[in-house]
C-alpha cells in the first residue's frame, strides 16, 4: 500500500478529524456491541472452562482445553468461506466488496488456523506425547490449509496492476479451499492415518455443564470472528480509498506537469523549442 | 493442568493482541481517509436527513 506524501482535498485533515473522534477509526455502534458481546463471552467461557465444567472420564483436565480448540477448529472454516464467496463475487461480478471481503477472510482465517494448529499441539503433547505428528491426514491438511492462505496473502502483497492481483488471488482462494472437505472428512477417509477421533460433537456425546461450556466457545469464537472480520473489511477498504487517493493526487500532478509544459512552450520560437 | 493453562493463554493473548493490532491499524489509516468515505462512521447528527 502506498500512502500519499501529498495530501489532497479528499484526505482527512487533522483540524475535521479532531472533533469527531469516532471517525478517527474503525469503530461504530455495531463493532461495539460485539466487541464487548466477545469480551463477556470471553470471561464466562474461561469461568465455564475452569470452575464450573467437571474434568472429563477419559481426557480429564485437558477437555478444559476443548472449549478453545474444538470452536477454533470448527469456525476457521467461515472466514476462509467468506474469502471464497468474495472471491467468486470478485471473478463473477467484478465485485470490490467481494474482493475486500476475500482479503479480510483470509487474514482472519490464517489467525484462526494458526491458533487451531498451537492450541491442538498443546493439547496433543500430554494426550499423544507429540506435539506434532506428520502422518496425521487432519494435521497435516489443516497445516496446507494454513500455508495456501499464508501464500494468498502473500500474492495480495505483490506490486502490479490491482485488478489482475486480486483475479490471482481469488483462483488461488478458490483452489485453496478445497482443502476444507479433506480436512472435514480426513477422519473417515483416512481412519488409520489419524490420532483424531471421530466428530465427538456430531456424535452426542458431550453432555451438561461440558456441552454449555462447549457452546459458550462456539459462541466466544464467533463473536471474535464477526468482531475481527468487520474491522478487517474496513481497514481493507481504508487501503483502497488511500491507495485510490494516492492515484488520484499522481494523475492530477503530472497532469499538471503536462499543462506547464504545454505553457511554457507557448511563444517560443521554433529555434528554441528546437534547441531543447 | 500447565497444558491447559499455557493453551488457553496462548490463544487468548493471540486474540487480544491481533484484535488490537487491527484496532490501530483502523485508527492510523482513518485518519488518512475523509470521513465521508467511511461509512460505518455515520452518526445521526453527521446525514442531513438525521437518519
Amino acid at each position: 500500500m502506498t500512502v500519499p506524501t501529498n495530501p489532497s482535498p479528499d484526505l482527512a485533515t487533522p483540524s475535521a478529524t479532531a472533533s469527531a473522534p469516532l471517525l478517527t477509526s474503525t469503530s461504530s455502534r455495531l463493532t461495539q456491541v460485539l466487541g464487548i458481546g466477545w469480551a463477556i463471552s470471553v470471561v464466562l467461557v474461561v469461568c465455564a472452562a475452569f470452575w464450573w465444567s467437571e474434568p472429563d472420564a477419559t481426557q480429564g483436565e485437558l477437555v478444559r482445553l476443548f472449549y478453545l480448540h474444538v470452536p477454533l477448529a470448527i469456525l476457521e472454516y467461515v472466514p476462509f468461506l467468506l474469502c471464497g464467496i468474495g472471491s467468486v463475487l470478485f471473478l463473477w461480478k467484478r465485485s470490490e466488496w467481494g474482493d475486500l471481503m476475500a482479503h479480510a477472510g483470509a487474514e482472519v482465517g490464517v489467525v484462526m488456523c494458526a491458533l487451531t494448529l498451537v492450541t491442538g499441539a498443546v493439547w496433543g503433547r500430554p494426550t499423544w506425547g507429540t506435539y506434532w505428528d506428520w502422518s496425521d491426514v487432519r494435521l497435516v491438511t489443516t497445516l496446507i490449509l494454513c500455508l495456501l492462505f499464508v501464500g494468498y496473502l502473500a500474492l495480495r502483497r505483490v506490486p502490479g496492476d490491482p485488478t489482475t492481483r486480486a483475479k490471482q488471488a481469488a483462483i488461488v482462494a478458490l483452489v485453496a479451499l478445497i482443502d476444507i472437505p479433506l480436512i472435514n472428512r480426513s477422519v473417515e477417509w483416512w481412519e488409520n492415518r489419524t490420532l483424531h477421533q471421530k466428530g465427538t460433537i456430531a456424535q452426542g456425546k458431550i453432555e451438561d455443564i461440558n456441552a454449555f461450556a462447549t457452546l459458550l466457545g462456539f459462541i466466544m469464537v464467533g463473536l471474535g470472528i464477526a468482531f475481527l472480520m468487520t474491522h478487517r473489511f474496513r481497514i481493507a477498504w481504508l487501503e483502497r480509498q488511500v491507495d485510490r487517493v494516492g492515484l488520484d493526487d499522481a494523475i492530477a500532478h503530472r497532469r499538471a506537469e503536462a499543462a506547464t509544459g504545454v505553457d511554457a512552450s507557448v511563444g517560443r520560437t521554433p529555434e528554441e523549442g528546437g534547441q531543447q | 493442568m500447565s497444558y491447559v493453562i499455557a493453551g488457553w493463554v496462548i490463544g487468548l493473548s493471540a486474540l487480544g493482541a491481533y484484535a488490537f493490532a487491527l484496532l490501530a491499524r483502523g485508527r492510523r489509516l482513518s485518519r488518512l481517509v475523509a470521513p465521508d468515505r467511511q461509512r460505518w462512521s455515520t452518526t445521526r447528527a453527521d446525514t442531513p436527513t438525521g437518519r
